[in-house]
């Protein structure tokens, strides 16, 4: 068990807020929605209130029930990077219609640019849209999970393919890089049939597609050496996750044996805000979406801080979704994370530090030289 | 302010354009390191230059393993933290159309656009380095008019993704919960042997409407795709009557297409090694050039040229004709030129190729610099120039500090901003209302 009595706070920023009909009630003018602007205050209220990290969701297409859309999750995590200095920055990329090279490479640029405060959200289920798209076939059921799997094994085999020193500058030899010290990944996937591609159009919807990767990577070992790999518990095997999410606590000790060294739990919350009732917004909220939201937890900030002091011992963290963020947020920021820093429930992030080092987790050697070290 | 007026860019390195510049210099050179970007990029908006370019190293210098490599932090990665960083430069990216399907493309080139308020540029290229498919699990890299073909359909379908949402598609009617008035987003229906894109971006139009579009290809085929769609041409050009040419050849083509020739801009690579003295400025240059390693230069060398030169002695002569290669056409037959002209041995233009890559090479004091990019732009061989400083930091914050104020007192280099966005700054002529 690895569970302590400290409790990290995530917290998803998309958009106007996770609830689908946020828009329609959000404060802000329409034209900044997708802008800079949003993005900044809402990432530094975050950092300011001593938020471990912060995810960002994301999709290809519109989401179904709403609003505008959203930018890409890494260009919006690279644009942040540079404006904090303490919170962690976990993009979500979808395995499935991400080529594995440049998941692997623009992450490990976001670790260097954010210097060593880079996750990467694994993203799960279906993509709707995908296939049209990209035209490419887009994995389902049990051929996305094997994939998601290659695709993570891969990715973490290229952010390995650099060791740490092998940046040399070697001026005398003129050598600025020690080629001994990158290494080929020479991954071949599952799957069978056609790589993706105009040649694959007639392979049927929901069945991957194989992919190669030789490397090495292009970008040298980055700070965490390993970004932090937060996936939902049951998409990504335990043993590639550092961080496990669940959907409810019970599924928090399944996680652990699965092999993943952290979980946290989602939760998804409409504070009393405003001189009104988190269960009253809600309603409203609902009235608005026109489709079915799945329910989220009411209440005061006080009560919010007594369950989360509650999931200490049970959990490592909790996701907090809020249905809106101009509003959630100020009550987040003001009464809850204050209240569980009193109780010396949640770590202080520090100027410097690391995501890993911030969440307990230690740095992973490179496996090429733990291999050397062990002949 | 009635002159002509010249634009300005900046190739953006760490530790500077010339193969042997990190060992030589005693700055902090750090490819990894955002601060050193940071402070390029500064640097370079202090001067007002208008933009600054990103490359990658997919298609450049291919494969890691390979010597001379050096690594470079992903380009969309690079440019959203600079957006971040800086308020008004142009912030453009080289992306290659070989190994990335149109739809991301468009999509984090347009999420770019809307991080930076509108300053984001695409220069749009091409692999060929063997290698640089190594990534990908193709092995055999797509000949070049395959690989042109590709490009011109990869820009179609993002332009017509950017297109699609017209610029007040967004209503955001709370009352009748409607966000986005669908008359005004079109479904993308692009199909070509390449790609099939049926879809629709899912952030609203960005504020350029489309990033502005670089090409530097100098191919035959890449002049034609540039005609067609740049906003801006890149090329390598290191003779002033061969520049013109291709000035005139690439404004023709522009016009042929339909286009208006004022609003493309040619924009030459300049490498520069600016000293408080000609006899200074040499001394570095002479010192940079001790510096390249020969194997390492003769094997880039005979990348570009496409066939093996590393039997040959470094006295040997470079033979009249040259060879038709598969990557880099353009400067191939440019090098070559050179080294007729000026009577090169094959090691000695190995050492030039590592040195400027093709490039214009400058090298006296600011006031020497000055004058050859004012007679190349009175000449009409440049709009402007795309400055790649030998050596880094200190070649930029020279060229900032002395050469723009001698170009600004020539009356053809601004002294303050107009416009916001890089198209504005640049310019260029404002996008046509997309689909009538």
């Amino acid at each position: 068990m690895s569970t302590s009595s400290v409790l990290h706070v995530g917290l998803e920023v998309d958009g106007a807020g996770a609830h689908p009909a946020a828009w329609r009630a959000a404060a802000r003018s329409s034209s900044d929605a997708l802008g800079p602007a949003r993005l900044r205050d809402v990432v530094a209220a975050a950092e300011n209130a001593g938020v471990t990290f912060v995810t960002f969701d994301d999709s290809l297409v519109p989401p179904a029930a709403g609003p505008a859309g959203r930018l890409d999750a890494v260009t919006r995590a690279a644009y942040v990077a540079p404006l904090t200095s303490r919170i962690g920055l976990v993009p979500l990329v979808h395995p499935a219609v991400t080529e594995p090279f440049h998941v692997a490479s623009q992450l490990a640029a976001l670790d260097h640019a954010s210097l060593g405060r880079g996750g990467w959200f694994v993203g799960a289920g279906d993509v709707p849209g995908a296939r049209r798209a990209l035209d490419r076939p887009v994995a389902a059921g049990a051929d996305l999970l094997d994939e998601t799997a290659d695709v993570v094994t891969v990715v973490r085999d290229l952010w390995d393919s650099w060791e740490d020193d092998a940046v040399v500058r070697d001026s005398a030899t003129g050598r600025y890089v020690d080629r001994d010290r990158l290494h080929y990944v020479d991954f071949a996937s599952g799957g069978e049939g056609l790589p993706a591609g105009p040649s694959s159009r007639g392979t049927a919807d929901g069945v991957r597609a194989p992919f190669t990767v030789k490397g090495p990577s292009i970008v040298p070992r980055s700070p965490q050496g390993q970004l932090v790999v937060v996936g939902r518990a049951g998409t990504v095997p335990g043993g590639l996750l550092d961080v496990a999410l669940v959907a409810t606590t019970d599924a928090a000790a399944r996680a652990r044996e699965d092999g993943a060294p952290l979980v946290v739990v989602d939760l998804a919350v409409t504070l009393d805000a405003a001189g009104r009732l988190g269960a009253d917004r809600r309603a409203e909220l609902d009235g608005l979406a026109g489709v079915p939201v799945p329910a989220t937890w009411t209440g005061s900030a006080v009560d919010l801080v007594d369950v989360l002091l509650g999931l200490r011992g049970v959990v490592d963290g909790v996701r907090l979704l809020p249905s809106e963020l101009d509003v959630d947020l100020p009550v987040l920021v003001r009464d809850v994370l204050p209240a569980l820093r009193v109780a010396r429930a949640v770590p202080t992030p520090r100027p410097g530090a690391t995501l890993r080092d911030t969440l307990g987790l230690p740095r992973p050697t490179n496996r090429h030289v733990a291999a050397a070290a062990t002949v | 302010m009635s002159a002509r007026q010249m634009r300005l860019g900046a190739y953006h390195t760490v530790s500077g354009h010339h193969a042997a510049a990190w060992r030589v210099s005693t700055q902090v050179n750090d490819t990894e390191s955002l601060a050193q970007h940071q402070a390029a990029a500064r640097a370079a908006q202090d001067g007002l230059l208008h933009f600054l370019l990103a490359t990658d190293v997919l298609g450049e210098q291919g494969d890691p393993v390979s010597p001379g490599f050096q690594p470079r932090l992903e380009p969309a990665v690079l440019l959203a933290a600079l957006a971040a960083s800086t308020e008004h430069i142009g912030l453009v990216g080289s992306f290659s159309t070989t190994f990335s399907g149109p739809f991301q493309l468009a999509r984090q080139l347009s999420s770019l656009d809307h991080v930076s308020g509108g300053r984001a540029g695409w220069n749009v290229v091409t692999s060929f380095r063997a290698g640089a498919g190594d990534g990908f699990g193709s092995s055999d890299l797509p000949d070049h008019v395959e690989r042109y073909a590709k490009a011109h359909d990869v820009v179609e379908a993002a332009l017509a993704l950017w297109d699609a949402w017209e610029p007040d598609a967004v209503v955001r009617d709370r009352r009748t919960a409607t966000y986005v008035d669908p008359d005004r987003v079109h479904r993308t229906e692009h199909t070509s042997r390449f790609h099939e894109v049926r879809g629709v971006l899912p952030a609203s139009r960005s504020p350029q409407g489309r990033p502005v579009l670089f090409q530097g290809g100098g191919s035959d085929a890449g002049l034609a795709l540039a005609a067609r769609h740049a906003d801006v041409v890149l090329t390598s050009q290191d003779h002033l009557p061969d520049a013109r040419r291709l000035y005139r050849d690439v404004k023709e083509r522009v016009a042929h297409e339909g286009r208006d020739p004022d609003g493309v801009l040619v924009l030459p690579g300049v490498i520069t090694v600016i000293g408080s003295s000609r006899s200074q400025a040499q001394d570095v240059h002479d010192r940079l050039l001790e510096q390249v390693d020969d194997d390492q230069a003769r094997r880039r060398l005979s990348g570009i040229l496409g066939w093996d030169t590393s039997a040959l002695p470094y006295d040997a002569p470079v033979e009249p004709a040259p060879a038709t290669t598969e990557g880099n056409r353009a400067r191939a037959r440019l090098l070559h030129a050179r080294a007729v002209r000026d009577g090169l041995s094959i090691g000695q233009l190995a050492r030039v190729t590592a040195a400027t890559r093709g490039h214009l090479l400058l090298v006296g004091t600011a006031q020497d610099v000055a004058d050859e990019l004012l007679a190349w732009h009175a000449d009409e061989a440049a709009d402007g120039f795309l400055v790649g400083p030998a050596v880094m930091p200190s070649g930029l914050r020279r060229f900032v500090r002395d050469v723009v104020p001698l170009l600004q007192r020539a009356g053809v280099f601004r002294t303050s901003r107009e416009g916001r966005t890089l198209r504005e700054q640049l310019a260029l002529p404002p996008l046509g209302t997309p689909r009538p």
